[in-house]
C-alpha cells in the first residue's frame, strides 16, 4: 500500500524536474550576455564569423553563432526568438521585413558576390541564348533579384511554374554546383565562393557578373532584431565595435582572412585560389543606404521576387547610426 | 438517427475544442501571427488556396476552371507521385517478399542486407537520390518507393511464412502443382499480412512525398510548403498540413474498404 | 495391398538428441478394410499416418502403395486433418471444388461432381459461405467431401473427430461408416479413443508407446452396426483399455523421468 502511495508523487517529481530541467536548457534570455548571430557558409560572410574568434579575446562580449542554409532559415530563427544578429543577403531581410520580421538594417558587410554561370560543355551564352535552358537559383538570396532584373533587362520572362519564357529551380547554394556538374541544370546565379569554385573545378563558365541592373554591386546586410537593438543598446554597440574591428582585421590581412575562412569555415575545402577569386568577386566592407536597399525593394517589386504583399519602406529599417558612430570611434574609413 | 447524432457530437468535440483554444490564444494575442496565425486565417487562406486564383474568362469549360485552384494541382501532383512511387516499391517489393517468405535458402541470403538497409530512412538518401537521378519526379518517386519498399517486403516475407504448414500440406495432399499452390494457398494466405503492409507502406509513401518534393520539384503539397515558409507564410503552411492530413485520411479509409473487401473470409475481420 | 509399411523406422532430430518415434513397424492393409491405429500420445500413429499420406520419408523402411513405394502426397491417398484444414478464403464449394481444379477437369463436370458430393455430405445450403460460418462438424463433412471430390481409394484420417463434441462425433462417426460402407475405400484411422476404434474398425492396431511398434494387430468381428451397449463391444473395451492404459502408463513414466532426469 505505501509502494503505491508513493507512486504519484514519484511520477510528479520525475515531470517536475523533466520541466526544469527543459526550462533551464533553452536559453532565450537567459544568458543575457550571449549574442546570439545567425551566419551563412559563404566566402564573403567570414568576417563575421570572424566576430566570434575574438568576440572574448578582444571585444569583451559573448557570441554564440548558428550557421544557416540561407537568409531566409535566419529570419525564420528571427522569428522564433532564437537569433540576436543576422547576416544575410538583403534580399531576405527585406522580404523578412515585408512579412514583419522585426529587423533594422544595421551595416552591409560585403558587396558583389554573385556570378551568372554556364555549364562548361555548353557553347558560349549569352542572357539572349537562355530561352528553354533549365536555370536555377536559391530562393530569398540576392542572386535572385540579380536574376530576375537581368533577363528583365534582356526582355525574357521567368518563373517556377511552366508557362514563362524560362523555367526556374529553387535550389540551395552547394546544390546549384551539384546540378550543374550533373548537367541537371545549365545555367545558375551563384554565389561565392561557390561560383569560384564551379570555375575552377571546371564544370561552369562565368556567363556574366550581374552588376549592371539598378541595384548595381548589391550589399549584403548585417541585421539586428529591433528587441536586440532597443533593449539592448550597449551590446549592440560592443557587438557593432567588434564586427568593425573584425572586418578591419580581414581587409587589412588578406592573408588572416584567406586562412580563417578556407580552414576555419570551409575545413579545408576551399583552395586558396578559389578563395582569392571568390573574394575579388566579394570584397569584405562596412557600409550600406538606405537608398541601395529601396532601389533592391523596388525591383523585387517589379519582377514579383518575394511575392510581398506590403513592400517595406527601406528608410524606416535601415539604420546606419550605431555603424557611424563605431567607426568614427574607432578611426575607421 | 440519435445515436448517429451522438457520434457526431462526440467525434467532433476535441477538434472543435482544439480550434477554440486555437482561436482564443491567438486573440489574445500571446503568440506572433507569424508563429501560430488564428485558424480563422488558416481557414482563409485554404479556401484561396483551393478555390481558382484567376475569374472564369470563358476560355475554357467551368468545370476545368472550378478545378484550377493552386491545391488541387498541388494535390493531384502529389498523390501521382504517390502512387507513380508506390507501384514501383510495391512491383519490387511483393514478389521478392514471397519469394523469401516461401524460400528459406533465399532468406539467408538476403536477410542480413535488407536488415541493414530497412533501418535508413528514406530521407538519408535523398542526397544520394538527386546525384543518381537528377532533378525532378525521378529523385522524388526513388525515395517515394524505397519508403514503401521495406514494410511491403518485410510484411509480405511475414506473411507467408506464417501460412499454416497443415494448407499447404492439404494442398499438396490434394494434388495441387507449386504454382497452383502459391498462387491459390500461399498467396491468399499471406493477403492479411501483405495488406497490412500496403497500408504501411502507402502511409510512408505519402510521409515521403512531402519531404521529397522539398528537393527540385515544382509543384506538389510538400514544394508548396516549403515554399509557404520561404515566403513566411505560416497560414500556408498550416493550410497545406491540414491539406494533407485530410488527403491521408482520405487514403486510409479506402485502404479500410480495400481490406474489408479482400479479407471479408477473414475472422478477424467478424 | 493397399498399403504396406515394411520395417519403417522414423527419428526426429529435434533441440536437443534426437527421437526414435517409430522403432519397426511391419503392417499391411488390404483394400476395402478399415483400420484404426490406437495408443497413448506420441507413440507415432500419426508419424505413420503422415508416412502413408507421403509428407515424411521414413529414415529406415518404406511404405508401399499398391505395391509401389510412395515418394510424396498424392490425391489417391486423400487426407482429413484434425484441425480440418480448409482454406479459409475459399467458400465450401471453392474448396470442394479444389483438387478437381488441380487436377484440371472442365468446370462443367467439376460443378456436377461438387454438387453431387455437397449432397451427399448434405452441405448444399452452405456452398456459398465461409469456413469461418461453419461449425466443426461441418467443416470437417467438408473436408472429407473435399478429399471425396478426386475419389481416392485410400482414405487417411488423423483424429479426424477428435475436436468435435461427443454427439457431432457419434453422427460424423456414423456418417463415416455409411460412406465407407457405399464407396468400399480403404481407410486408416488414427485415434485414441478405444470405443471409437471398436465402433468403426475392422482391425485395430494397438502400438505401444514411443519408440512406437505394433502392439497388438486385433481383428474386431462384432457384427455391424454396432452398438456401445451391448457386452460384447464391452468386453472387448476392456481387454483393449488395458493394453492401451498399459502403454499409456509407460508413456508417464518415461515422461517424468525425462523431466526429473533434467
Amino acid at each position: 500500500m505505501k509502494g503505491i502511495a508513493i507512486l504519484p508523487r514519484g511520477i510528479i517529481a520525475l515531470f517536475l524536474g523533466a520541466l526544469f530541467t527543459i526550462a533551464s536548457s533553452t536559453p532565450s534570455l537567459a544568458a543575457d550576455e550571449v549574442i546570439r548571430v545567425g551566419n551563412l557558409k559563404l566566402a564573403h560572410f567570414g568576417a563575421v564569423s570572424y566576430v566570434r574568434e575574438i568576440a572574448a579575446s578582444k571585444c569583451g562580449i559573448q557570441v554564440q553563432e548558428r550557421t544557416f542554409a540561407k537568409g531566409l532559415d535566419v529570419m525564420q530563427a528571427i522569428i522564433a526568438g532564437e537569433i540576436d544578429v543576422g547576416a544575410t543577403a538583403s534580399e531576405a531581410a527585406i522580404s523578412g521585413r515585408a512579412s514583419g520580421v522585426p529587423i533594422y538594417i544595421v551595416a552591409g558587410f560585403a558587396t558583389g558576390g554573385a556570378r551568372l554561370l554556364a555549364r562548361s560543355d555548353l557553347p558560349s551564352q549569352k542572357l539572349s541564348d537562355l530561352k528553354g535552358k533549365r536555370v536555377a537559383v536559391t530562393r530569398g538570396s540576392i542572386q535572385e533579384i540579380l536574376l530576375a532584373a537581368e533577363l528583365g533587362q534582356a526582355g525574357l520572362s521567368f518563373s517556377d511554374q511552366p508557362g514563362k519564357d524560362i523555367q526556374i529551380s529553387y535550389l540551395n547554394y552547394p546544390d546549384l554546383n551539384q546540378a550543374l556538374l550533373t548537367k541537371n541544370v545549365d545555367v545558375i546565379m551563384q554565389s561565392e565562393p561557390y561560383a569560384s569554385q564551379a570555375i575552377d573545378r571546371g564544370f561552369g563558365i562565368e556567363m556574366l557578373k550581374p552588376y549592371d541592373t539598378p541595384i548595381g554591386s548589391p550589399v549584403r546586410t548585417l541585421v539586428m532584431t529591433e528587441k536586440f537593438y532597443n533593449e539592448k543598446p550597449d551590446l549592440a554597440k560592443r557587438f557593432m565595435s567588434c564586427f568593425v574591428e573584425a572586418t578591419h582585421e580581414f581587409i587589412s590581412d588578406p592573408k588572416l582572412a584567406s586562412r580563417f575562412v578556407r580552414e576555419t569555415l570551409f575545413k579545408g575545402q576551399l583552395t586558396e585560389k578559389e578563395f582569392s577569386d571568390a573574394i575579388g568577386n566579394a570584397p569584405y566592407g562596412y557600409d550600406i543606404t538606405p537608398q541601395h536597399i529601396q532601389i533592391t525593394i523596388d525591383q523585387m517589386v517589379k519582377y514579383g521576387v518575394g511575392k510581398m504583399a506590403k513592400p517595406p519602406v527601406a528608410k524606416e529599417f535601415v539604420k546606419t547610426d550605431l555603424l557611424q558612430n563605431v567607426k568614427k570611434t574607432l578611426g575607421v574609413q | 438517427m440519435n445515436s448517429l447524432l451522438n457520434k457526431l457530437a462526440r467525434g467532433l468535440a476535441a477538434p472543435v475544442l482544439i480550434l477554440a483554444l486555437w482561436q482564443g490564444i491567438c486573440a489574445l494575442g500571446w503568440v506572433t501571427p507569424q508563429a501560430l496565425p488564428s485558424p480563422i486565417a488558416v481557414g482563409l487562406k485554404w479556401l484561396e488556396y483551393v478555390l481558382p486564383s484567376q475569374p472564369y474568362d470563358g476560355n475554357q469549360s467551368w468545370l476545368m476552371w472550378a478545378l484550377s485552384g493552386e491545391l488541387l494541382h498541388d494535390a493531384g501532383g502529389s498523390l501521382w507521385r504517390v502512387i507513380m512511387g508506390f507501384g514501383v516499391g510495391f512491383v519490387l517489393a511483393l514478389p521478392l517478399g514471397l519469394v523469401m517468405g516461401a524460400n528459406a535458402r533465399l532468406r539467408e541470403f538476403a536477410n542480413p542486407l535488407i536488415q541493414v538497409l530497412r533501418p535508413i530512412p528514406p530521407i538519408a538518401y535523398i542526397p544520394l537520390a538527386i546525384l543518381w537521378f537528377g532533378l525532378g519526379n525521378p529523385p522524388a518517386i526513388f525515395l517515394i518507393a524505397l519508403g514503401a519498399f521495406f514494410p511491403i517486403l518485410m510484411n509480405t516475407m511475414a506473411g507467408v511464412s506464417q501460412v499454416d504448414s497443415i494448407y499447404l500440406r492439404a494442398a499438396r495432399n490434394l494434388g495441387a502443382s507449386p504454382g497452383r499452390i502459391f498462387l491459390k494457398v500461399m498467396l491468399p494466405g499471406a493477403m492479411p499480412f501483405i495488406l497490412s503492409g500496403v497500408r504501411i507502406g502507402i502511409g510512408t509513401a505519402f510521409l515521403v512525398v512531402i519531404v521529397a518534393e522539398m528537393i527540385a520539384v515544382n509543384n506538389g503539397l510538400g514544394y508548396r510548403i516549403l515554399e509557404a515558409r520561404e515566403y513566411f507564410w505560416t497560414d500556408k503552411i498550416i493550410a497545406g498540413m491540414l491539406s494533407i492530413g485530410l488527403i491521408g485520411l482520405g487514403i486510409d479509409l479506402a485502404m479500410e474498404r480495400l481490406n474489408r473487401h479482400l479479407l471479408r473470409w477473414h475472422r478477424g475481420m467478424q | 495391398m493397399a498399403l504396406e509399411f515394411q520395417g519403417v523406422a522414423q527419428r526426429f532430430q529435434g533441440q536437443g538428441a534426437p527421437v526414435q518415434v517409430l522403432h519397426s513397424v511391419d503392417l499391411s492393409i488390404a483394400e476395402g478394410e478399415f483400420v484404426c491405429l490406437l495408443g497413448p500420445s506420441g507413440c507415432g500413429k500419426s508419424t505413420l499416418l503422415n508416412a502413408a499420406a507421403g509428407f515424411i520419408q521414413p529414415t529406415k523402411g518404406q511404405v508401399l502403395f499398391r505395391g509401389t513405394p510412395i515418394q510424396g502426397p498424392s490425391p489417391e491417398r486423400g487426407m482429413v486433418f484434425q484441425e480440418y484444414a480448409l482454406f479459409p478464403w475459399m467458400s465450401v464449394e471453392e474448396n470442394v471444388a479444389f483438387g478437381l481444379k488441380a487436377r484440371g477437369e472442365n468446370p462443367e463436370k467439376i460443378r456436377t461432381r461438387v454438387a453431387e458430393l455437397l449432397a451427399k455430405l448434405r452441405l448444399t445450403e452452405f456452398a456459398g459461405r465461409w469456413p469461418r460460418d461453419l461449425s466443426g462438424g461441418m467443416r470437417q463433412r467438408v473436408a472429407i467431401a473435399r478429399v471425396l471430390a478426386l475419389d481416392p481409394p485410400c482414405l487417411l484420417m488423423d483424429e479426424p473427430f477428435g475436436a468435435l463434441d461427443a454427439l457431432t462425433r457419434r453422427s460424423l462417426q456414423d456418417e463415416l461408416l455409411q460412406l465407407w460402407a457405399e464407396l468400399g475405400k480403404t481407410v486408416v484411422f488414427v485415434t485414441h479413443s478405444i470405443e471409437e476404434a471398436i465402433l468403426l474398425a475392422d482391425r485395430i492396431i494397438v502400438m505401444t508407446h514411443r519408440p512406437g511398434q505394433v502392439k497388438r494387430d486385433c481383428k474386431v468381428t462384432l457384427p455391424r452396426p454396432r452398438d456401445p451397449a451391448d457386452p460384447a463391444f464391452n468386453a472387448l473395451k476392456q481387454e483393449m483399455g488395458q493394453l492401451v492404459m498399459a502403454e499409456q502408463h509407460a508413456f508417464e513414466d518415461a515422461e517424468r523421468k525425462s523431466f526429473t532426469a533434467d
